[in-house]
């Protein structure tokens, strides 16, 4: 405590004014107003001499108390104390925690609330996912919580589809470190959805700091956050960002996100711990997200985790479960954190008759809610009206752009798009007791299947993505291949909500898609299109860029043709690939599992790709030829001019995407893989930290510059 | 860290506050940012726009003042923690021929290490680095409410209406005469306290600041009442010389009607027994 600049350095960072008049060798003082109230505080410098120094204060404090101050004497063993004495202070760490725990309990019962009566208790249900790319073991939110305590920078981005338990994992995260007693650090919530403003997330960011820590300013929070005492939670980060709806271009996409990435590459400094959670986007899987994360990658860490669908059997008891699998049905369809509990939780004699026919499993939920909504709110509307009503709302949702409300707008909005059926239902009442409109746009507005985000004065939204989706889903149906929504990101849920549906009704969803899926981004789309065809054969994928596709069991173009196309990251299982539909596609950094192809054509290419049979053919053995002459071949030129542009005087950047050296109709994709390798083999590229990229060696400078003709 | 505009209108309203609050002013502050939309409004109002001009008033606060002599005060005190931009000034002169609405509108730069991460991207050509400060007095303030929605918006209704737009304004007339009004009957009230020797009365009406608590001390008031020359140089000390110099000085205590009593003596009246009453910490930070 001898380092009197420190401690006044600390002091002012939280507002108080140094007082050099009043200090003295021994101890500093410091004045600190806070509304009507002027505070005073004398540090000492020296713990070990308490009652001496003690003493010496007595004068400066009554001087103080006579002019009006509350004083208090202070002696911290060390810096440490000090600053943690502080942050627990104006943070108010105790009540925060308490705080966090309650949400987590009011998020418990909201789960609770969508689920059948015979719910009592939440629990967190674990689901498989993939750390950085690879099958993990060890429990999610333990794995999270630990990277927390690890030094230096971290962002952890947990991705999953519509419906598969973020916000859950979410609160288990930061119910996690609310419950770690006085150690590790408070955790920062912040829940994002849509609503009908335009949104700059370094604005709700600052806007949610100061509504929540509002004793200290912005710039200590964020000054904490880059310490580490507080870790910054960003639940539904896509929300905020809109798609552009007409021709998806994942960069033009990323121009937008990226911003928010900056002010969040910006707070990851020092010892700084954020985590995200985010639809699967294409944003998160481009090339410009790569580029950005190879630009910090220096700066901090990133773990990527990736939801994978809920396991049935974490979920179902034995007995269940074997039920369950004696029937005939696909159970995996049924993989949905709300079916599942739907499926824990209800009564043996439906769990029975569900088992006869799981095919009904979706729409007996539906049922069973709505009928006990009837019951709970007194509500004399049927299934099919509340189902009528609640497809009105999210429509309204798709069409305008947002996916929570104020219960005042809400409320306008039922009156105002609902207005017929509000007034059927009032007729089965008897005059008597006929509610008026805006008493029962009111009571619909409590629905069960809303509810309040959490973290939006009063905003309401649909309980869940699953619940959601399905109202998005019977719009779509009921609209004949003519929806078209003002944002993608209404698609995913209700493709999710449809899967564990009948074929049938997976093909009519699909159908009633038919206008929408030409705004998809071709990702996505080959993912929607899998999981409610059950195959992949549409034309439509033509000179585009598919990632983080990870399907099983299907035929790839069995009929259809794919051409000029580039695989990335993808992991196939089990599937049939009929490759003489196949012109120009590349695959790279993919994984073929227990898959098999017609036959293997020469403009069919890999780069960086793994299979457990002979699928891939490895060529990078081939063409091993020491080849080190002066001259480059024209594929090369071309690679080489990608990295340093005629015209440039250097090289701007070390890494580069591979994908980048695919976009050319001057090579085939062939010629580009073998220019990569004959390039590396040279040794002037070589592997960078992600597959996805190369970079060029350092030590190959000159030689570059000799054989462009730069020197 | 990119620091949004509504971050710096709220650390700027903590700002002028707390300089105001800490001299004791009775005021209110309001401000507001304005929307993307009216933004897009005003720029595409002028062409003007992003060429030979920009817009200042991206930020606009306005202090609203309980009393009108505190209105230079006030501009003398953001001035001297924020630079003033005095080619934007816009103060209107007071005619002595004419009531009308008198603008008191200064445009401040903003400190720079906020404007370095000024986030409006596509707008930053349009947009000063600046914020506006509007000051008022509350009766004005509520004129120009009432005209601002009900003639200032909707000009065409009152074309012709001459008479009623001109007793529109007499209202603004009578108004300004009730605020002088006002501070003539504190002083005179402050006067006749003085006279019957109720000092603590006497400080808060004549002085009109935000006091936390209710009287002098009692030994205070006994030396007043025993020297009644020494509270006259009390009652004298002018208001705003008293303001300015707390703002000066930066007076950080409590607005305790003792305290300020004794930074009175400080800078003013200078009293040896009042010195050796005062408490050495005020004395050592306050004798500037």
């Amino acid at each position: 405590m001898k380092d009197a600049q420190k401690v006044i350095t600390l002091f002012r960072k939280y507002g108080f004014e140094y007082r050099g008049n009043i200090s003295s060798n021994d101890y500093l003082a410091f004045t600190y107003k806070s509304g009507f109230f002027h505070n005073a505080e004398l540090v000492s410098l020296y713990p070990n001499d308490k009652s001496k120094i003690e003493k010496e204060m007595e004068s400066s404090l009554r001087s103080l108390e006579r002019l009006g101050f509350s004083t208090k004497k202070s002696f911290y063993d060390s810096i440490d104390d000090l600053e943690k004495a502080l942050f627990d202070g104006f943070f108010n760490v105790r009540d925060w925690r308490a705080k966090t725990r309650k949400e987590y309990d009011e998020h418990s019962d909201k789960i609770l609330k969508s689920l059948p009566s015979d719910a009592v208790n939440y629990n967190y249900i674990n689901v498989p996912y993939l750390k950085n790319g690879k099958l993990s073991e060890i429990d999610l939110i333990k794995d999270v919580c630990s990277s927390l305590t690890l030094d230096g920078p971290l962002l952890s981005i947990i991705e999953a589809p519509a419906g598969f338990g973020k916000t859950c994992t979410s609160y288990e995260i930061i119910n996690k470190l609310a419950n770690n007693n006085d150690r590790g650090p408070i955790p920062f919530f912040t829940e994002f959805s849509r609503d009908r403003q335009a949104r700059i997330f370094s604005h709700i960011f600052i806007r949610e700091v100061d509504r929540s820590f509002n004793s200290v300013s912005s710039d200590v929070v964020i000054e904490e956050v880059k310490g580490g005492r507080i870790v910054v939670v960003l639940d539904g980060f896509d929300e905020i960002l809109h798609d552009s709806g007409s021709d998806i271009d994942s960069s033009s996409k990323f121009e937008e996100a990226e911003p928010m990435l900056e002010t969040i590459g910006e707070l990851l400094t020092d010892n700084a711990k954020i985590i995200l959670t985010s639809r699967r986007s294409a944003i998160f899987d481009g090339e410009v997200f790569s580029e950005w994360m190879e630009r910090y990658s220096d700066k901090f860490k990133i773990n990527r985790y990736r939801l994978e669908k809920p396991e049935v059997k974490d979920w179902l008891s034995p007995s269940r479960l074997r039920m369950i699998s004696e029937t005939e049905i696909n159970i995996t369809r049924l993989s949905n954190p709300v079916l599942l509990s739907y499926l824990r939780f209800v009564d043996d004699v439906t769990f029975s008759s569900l088992c006869a026919n799981t095919e009904k499993v979706v729409e007996q939920y539906f049922k069973s809610m709505l009928e006990r909504e009837m019951d709970r709110q007194q509500l004399r509307m049927s299934p099919d009206q509340q189902k009528e009503f609640l497809k009105i709302i999210a429509s309204d949702m798709c069409d305008n752009d947002y996916t929570s409300d104020s219960k005042e707008r809400l409320i306008n909005t039922i009156k105002e798009k609902a207005g017929s059926i509000i007034n059927e239902v009032r007729k089965l009442y008897s005059p008597k007791d006929r509610p008026t409109i805006d008493k029962l746009a009111t009571t619909l507005s409590n629905h069960a299947f809303f509810d309040r985000s959490n973290r939006k004065d009063g905003h309401i939204e649909f309980i869940n993505e699953f619940v959601f989706g399905n109202y998005i889903a019977e719009k779509i149906i009921e609209c004949e291949g003519n929806w078209i929504s003002s944002d993608e990101r209404f698609v995913e849920p209700a493709v999710s909500s449809y899967a564990p549906r009948s074929g049938a009704e997976r093909l009519n969803l699909w159908v009633g898609l038919s206008e929408m899926k030409y705004f998809l981004d071709p990702s996505s789309r080959m993912k929607f299109e899998w999981m409610l065809t059950g195959d992949i054969s549409e034309d439509g994928y033509a000179g585009v860029e598919i990632s983080s596709l990870n399907i099983r069991s299907t035929d790839f173009f069995k009929e259809g043709i794919i051409k000029d196309c580039v695989f990335n990251d993808c992991t196939f299982n089990d599937s049939f690939f009929y490759f003489s539909n196949f012109h120009e596609v590349t695959f790279i950094n993919c994984n073929f599992w227990d898959c098999e192809h017609s036959k293997l054509l020469d403009n069919v290419n890999f780069y960086n790709c793994k299979s457990n049979n002979e699928f891939v053919q490895d060529e990078e053995i081939e063409d091993l030829v020491e080849d080190q002459s002066d001259f480059l071949t024209d594929v090369e030129k071309y690679i080489l001019h990608k990295i340093w542009p005629i015209g440039s005087t250097s090289i701007e950047r070390l890494h580069h995407f591979i994908g980048i050296f695919f976009k050319t109709n001057d090579f085939t994709k062939k010629e580009i893989t073998k220019g990569i390798r004959k390039l590396k083999q040279r040794g002037i590229l070589q592997d960078a930290h992600s597959v996805n990229f190369v970079e060029i060696n350092k030590e190959r400078f000159s030689d570059i510059k000799i054989l462009m003709g730069r020197s | 860290m990119n620091i949004s505009p509504a971050a710096i209108e709220k650390n700027l309203v903590e700002e002028i506050s707390s300089k105001l609050d800490s001299v004791g002013l009775m005021y209110r502050i309001f401000s507001r940012l304005k929307s993307e939309q009216s933004l897009n409004n005003k720029i595409e109002s002028n062409d003007e726009y992003g060429n030979s001009k920009k817009i200042q008033d991206l930020i606009g606060i306005r202090v609203v003042l309980y009393f009108s002599d505190d209105i230079e005060t006030v501009r003398k005190i953001v001035s001297s923690k924020f630079d003033e931009k005095s080619n934007d000034v816009s103060i209107d002169e007071v005619k002595k021929e004419e009531f009308r609405a008198i603008r008191y509108n200064i445009v401040y730069s903003l400190p720079s290490n906020d404007f370095s991460s000024f986030e409006f991207n596509s707008s930053t050509d349009f947009i000063d680095s600046t914020f506006e400060l509007q000051i008022r007095t509350i009766f004005s303030e509520g004129w120009h409410e009432i005209e601002h929605d009900l003639r200032y918006k909707c000009k065409n209704d009152w074309n012709g209406y001459d008479g009623e737009s001109r007793l529109l304004n007499g209202v603004y007339a009578s108004l300004e005469n009730s605020e002088w009004t006002m501070i003539k009957i504190f002083d005179e009230l402050a006067y006749s306290h003085y006279k019957s020797r109720q000092w603590s009365a006497m400080i808060r009406q004549k002085f009109r600041l935000r006091f936390v608590d209710e009287s002098l001390d009692d030994d205070i008031c006994n030396i007043l009442s025993n020297d009644v020359e020494l509270a006259k140089k009390f009652f004298r000390v002018e208001r705003s010389f008293l303001i300015s110099e707390m703002n000066r000085l930066g007076f950080y205590f409590p607005m305790k009607i003792n305290n300020v009593f004794y930074f009175m003596n400080i800078i003013s009246v200078k009293d040896q027994m009042i010195f050796k009453k005062t408490p050495a910490l005020m004395m050592e930070e306050m004798n500037g």
